[in-house]
This record gives structure tokens, sequence and C-alpha cells, in this order.
């Protein structure tokens, strides 16, 4: 009925086109995916504005799909024949679930990569608001694969001049006062020195004046970005045999330590992983037989840091799992040595259970350069980078 | 749902067009604008709503009516005997009904509950209409949102290379 009464009225208005205001606009856009909105720039000046020149937009877009579209990103690293230590990077490759979730039906979505040489000795990728750190020994890069850009970072100040060695540690993540994204590496014995990107002195690396405690931090994973700070698992007992978790404030480029939860024994140290999934920073340590079973602990306040356990993860793995990202389904996806990749979900009265295991290897690729579905068995592809990833339009 | 219990607050609600509408506290605070501005007193006797006329107005308090959590005390019967999932499903089904109207209305649905910020009249304004241009060429976006062309060729074109590896 209201229908029939509004009817002859949007005739009219149709003929008149209606003034959509901006807000209508943008409420639309805010809701799209950062491929359909890169498509939709070439609507009108104004969208194209809005979609690119807007920081609270953007910050908005992505908050909003930060939390809601989370998803894996995949890289396989190829080995060039005859050279032991060339390879390359083919592509990163965007993780889509299929519905009939089988082996060879997770079909992965290509990001077209440009060519990065030495990739077999390089830093584990490092993600951050849809930024991707790139690191080989001979340079290292930071990029947004939706929006094509990339920016080749300057040799440091600190460490060997004409190297990234991968005896340091990366990390990669977003200073909240400034807003700006921070490079860190950390080097052993502990200097730390910081780039920031796309900022007017962003070819200069600096030291942190602060200087980190005498720790050496785990390489791998590469430090996880959680509320404006980056975090490192400390890899050695230092003097005092404190075990836990390094802490730098991005903003204020200081450190500090974050106690290990109760009870925590270096063997429980040695097996955990720290990841940070929806927002919430979580750590998960092999626990039982055969690692079968795994203990997941949470912290969501990093200035009053408490260890909370949450969940306990069954497998009929004998490899610990180690957390990489909650996708927007809710899924939860560990890999484990060998390129494995298991799915976790959560059923009521079961708790956390694998429900389904893949090797990166057998995936189906879709590339667009080298004809759709291409394949990377074990003989060409020794090692699969797997990160959390969330596309967005952050400016580089 | 026809008879309201006695002693339960209500607000008036203006439009911009001199209608008045009485709904109930609850139903008025699924506005989260209108939430705020009960909870810091600046609605004694009627809030005037502008830019939303009494037909959009009026729409919005249907769906706010129809949204509202029916816990506690008032809602006992009806919850008892229906499962959630049931009236998830049933909401559903409604909204799909209350979304079937002309493209000027949804965007003043649109505007509306962006200004009143309610979430879920927002979604689902906002969904259904990304779900009707999704997959459709600039050219008919640009046409359904009233939207025109303002580029000259080779400004587009460069924007087109920008989608490409801005490779340093």
């Amino acid at each position: 009925m209201e229908d029939e009464t509004a009817a002859p009225a949007a005739k009219i208005r149709i003929k008149t086109n209606p003034y959509i205001p901006h807000e209508v606009v943008t409420e639309i856009l805010l809701r799209l995916p950062v491929t359909s909105l890169l498509r939709f720039r070439r609507v009108s000046k104004a969208w194209n504005a809005t979609i690119c020149n807007d920081p609270s937009f953007q910050c908005t877009h992505l908050r909003r799909h930060r939390t809601d579209d989370p998803c894996l990103l995949i890289a396989p690293r190829i080995h060039a024949i005859g050279k032991n230590f060339n390879g390359s990077l083919s592509g990163l490759y965007q993780w889509e679930e299929d519905h009939a979730y089988s082996t060879a039906t997770a079909l992965l979505y290509p990001m077209p990569v440009p060519p990065f040489p030495e990739f077999l000795e390089a830093h584990d990728l490092v993600h951050c608001d849809g930024l991707v750190l790139v690191g080989t020994r001979s340079a290292a890069w930071v990029l947004n694969p939706v929006m094509r850009r990339v920016v080749e970072l300057p040799w440091g100040r600190l460490g060997d001049s004409t190297s990234f060695s991968y005896l340091e540690a990366f990390g990669l993540g977003r200073d909240p006062h400034s807003d700006a994204y921070k490079v860190v590496r950390f080097f052993t014995p502990p200097r730390v020195e910081v780039l920031t990107i796309g900022s007017s002195d962003d070819r200069c690396w600096h030291e942190t004046v602060s200087q980190p405690p005498w720790f050496h931090v785990k390489r791998r994973p590469a430090a996880i970005c959680f509320k404006g700070s980056l975090i490192w698992t400390v890899d050695q007992k230092d003097r005092n045999g404190q075990l836990g978790f390094l802490r730098f404030r991005l903003d204020e480029e200081t450190f500090s330590l974050i106690p290990p939860p109760p009870c925590w024994s270096w063997d429980d140290h040695e097996a955990s992983t720290l990841s940070e999934l929806r927002e919430v920073l979580c750590l998960t340590t092999s626990v039982g037989l055969m690692n079968r079973s795994l203990d997941m602990w949470i912290c969501t306040d990093l200035d009053l840091p408490q260890w909370e356990k949450c969940y306990n993860i069954l497998s009929d793995w004998t490899q610990p799992l180690h957390p990489v990202a909650m996708l927007g389904n809710g899924v939860l996806v560990c890999r484990s040595s060998g390129n494995y990749l298991h799915r976790c979900t959560f059923q009521p009265g079961k708790g956390v259970t694998v429900n389904h295991t893949i090797c990166m290897n057998d995936l189906r690729y879709d590339n667009v350069d080298e004809g759709p579905l291409v394949e990377y068995p074990s003989r060409t592809a020794t090692y699969f980078d797997a990160i959390p990833y969330v596309p967005s339009f952050v400016f580089i | 749902m026809a008879t309201r219990e006695a002693g339960k607050k209500m607000i008036m609600l203006k439009s911009p067009d001199g209608m008045e509408f009485e709904v109930e506290e609850a139903v008025a605070m699924e506005s989260q604008t209108i939430r705020k501005m009960i909870e810091d007193d600046c609605a004694d006797t009627a809030i005037l709503i502008p830019n939303i006329n009494s037909k959009i107005l009026s729409r919005v308090i249907e769906y706010c009516n129809k949204h509202v959590p029916t816990t506690g005390a008032t809602g006992a019967a009806a919850s008892d005997t229906v499962a959630p999932a049931a009236l998830a499903e049933d909401l559903k089904i409604w909204d799909a009904e209350f979304i079937k109207v002309n493209r000027a209305t949804r965007f003043d649905l649109i505007q509306a509950a962006s200004y009143l910020n309610i979430k879920g009249l927002l979604d689902l304004t906002s969904q259904t209409t990304i779900d009707t241009i999704s997959d459709n060429s600039l050219e008919e976006i640009r046409s359904f949102l009233s939207t025109k062309n303002d580029y000259l060729p080779e400004e587009e074109q460069t924007i087109r290379r920008e989608n490409q590896w801005a490779f340093q």
C-alpha cells in the first residue's frame, strides 16, 4: 500500500534524477570490498576522492573489514632449478573458501607481484592492515597488493649496511598516535632501528633512543602487531631467568616485558606461538602426548597484561599446530610443518577441533598470467608463506 | 502488541512537516542518536527529527517497532512460545518485504538510518543497494546512483593505469 502511493512519485524522481546525499553514497561504499572500490574509482571524481583521498573513509572502511573479512594470503616460494639459494615469489594468493570443501577446490585468487630476487633466502612475510612486508637478504619492500603499490626500503644504519640479514627479526605495525606505518628491525645483540613509511623522512632509518633489554627474540613468526605495539617472543632466558614477550610501543618507541601465563615452563615457551586473531592477542602451546592437544590463552590489554586460558584445540596431527588466522566465517586456520594447513572450527559440546587438513602443495592456484589453476608441487615449491590478510586502501 | 501496557514511557517524535508520532521509549532508543538525546536529558517533551519527512519517519518507526527486543516481562508470552531461530527467520522475511520500496525511498531510508544511527536498518538498506549494483557496469551504476561521469578520457585512463603495479 505504501508502494502504491510511492510509485508515481518515484517515476517523476527517476526522470529528474534524485539528489543523493554524500552520506548515502559513503554508507554504500563503506560496505564494498576493496576490489569493487578500485573499479568504482572510475564512476566519478567525487567517488574517487572519497575512496582514495579521504583518510576518515579509509580508516572506517579498514576497521569494518578488519573484523568482518579477514582472510589468508599464501605465497609459494619457487625454486630456481640448479641454484640452491635462488628462487622467486610467484605471486600472493588470497584464500577463498569453497563450500564443498575438499583438497582440490580451495581456489586462491592471484595478486601478481613484481619479481623479487633471492626469495628463498627471505624473511617470513609480515602483514599489517593490508600492507605486506617482503624481506630478502639483498632488498626489502613494503607492498599493498590490491593498490598495486610497492616501496623499496633503504639500507639501514645498523648491522651490515648492504644486506637485510635473515638473522635479524622484522616487524611491521601502525603507530596509533601518528597513524604512520613503521618497519622495525631487531638486531642481536639487541639494538633496534625504525623506518616510518610514507613520511617525508621515509628514506632514513633511525635507531630507537631507548635500548631494548638484553633479549634475543624469535625471528619466526615475525613480530605480532597488536594495539599499536609489536610483540616478539623472547628466545632466551635473560639474566634473571625470566620468560615472556617483548613489547615495543610504536608511538613512544619504548620497550617492556609481557609476562607469560602463570606456571609457564621453558618447555611451554619453546612450543608456544603468538598470534593476533580478530583483535585478540593469542598464545597457543602444545600440551599432552604427541602434540594432540593445544592450549589457547588470550590477552586483551597490554597495559595490564593477563592471560586467560580460553580454549583447548584437539587434533589427530602429531606435529604442533600454529594458529595463522581467524577467517571472517569464524574458521581458525593453523599451520604445521610440511606446508600443511588445518581448518579448525568450534562446535558446541566438543570445543575446537580440526575438521580438515590440506597440504598447500595440493591446492589449486588461479593465475591469470600462467593460465588458470597453476600447481605448485613439492619439487618446485618447497615452502609456502601463509599469513593473515585484510585488503585495504592504506597508501604507501 | 496492539495494547500497550500502562506506565510505559512514551516519546514524541516530530517530523519537519509537522506530523507527530508517539512511540515507546524502547522503540525510539533503537536509534542511537535518540538514545543519546534521552540519556543526556535533552528530550523532555518532543524530539524534532530534522531532514526526515513524515512518510520516511513512519517507515523508520515501523522498522524499530518490529526490531525492538521483546525481552523481560513484556515479551514473555511471545518469546516463550517461539524459538529464537524461528523468530530470526520471521524477521528476515519481514525485512525482505519491508525493503521492497522504490529507489528514492530506499535512499531516503539510508539517509534516515545514517542520521538516526540505526545499525540494522542501515545494513539492510545499504546491502540491498549493493546487491543491486555490484554486478552492474559503471554506466549502470552512474545512472542508478544519479552520478555523472565527469572524467576526461585521459583522466580515466590514468586511473586505469594506477590500478596496475606502480613499481618504483
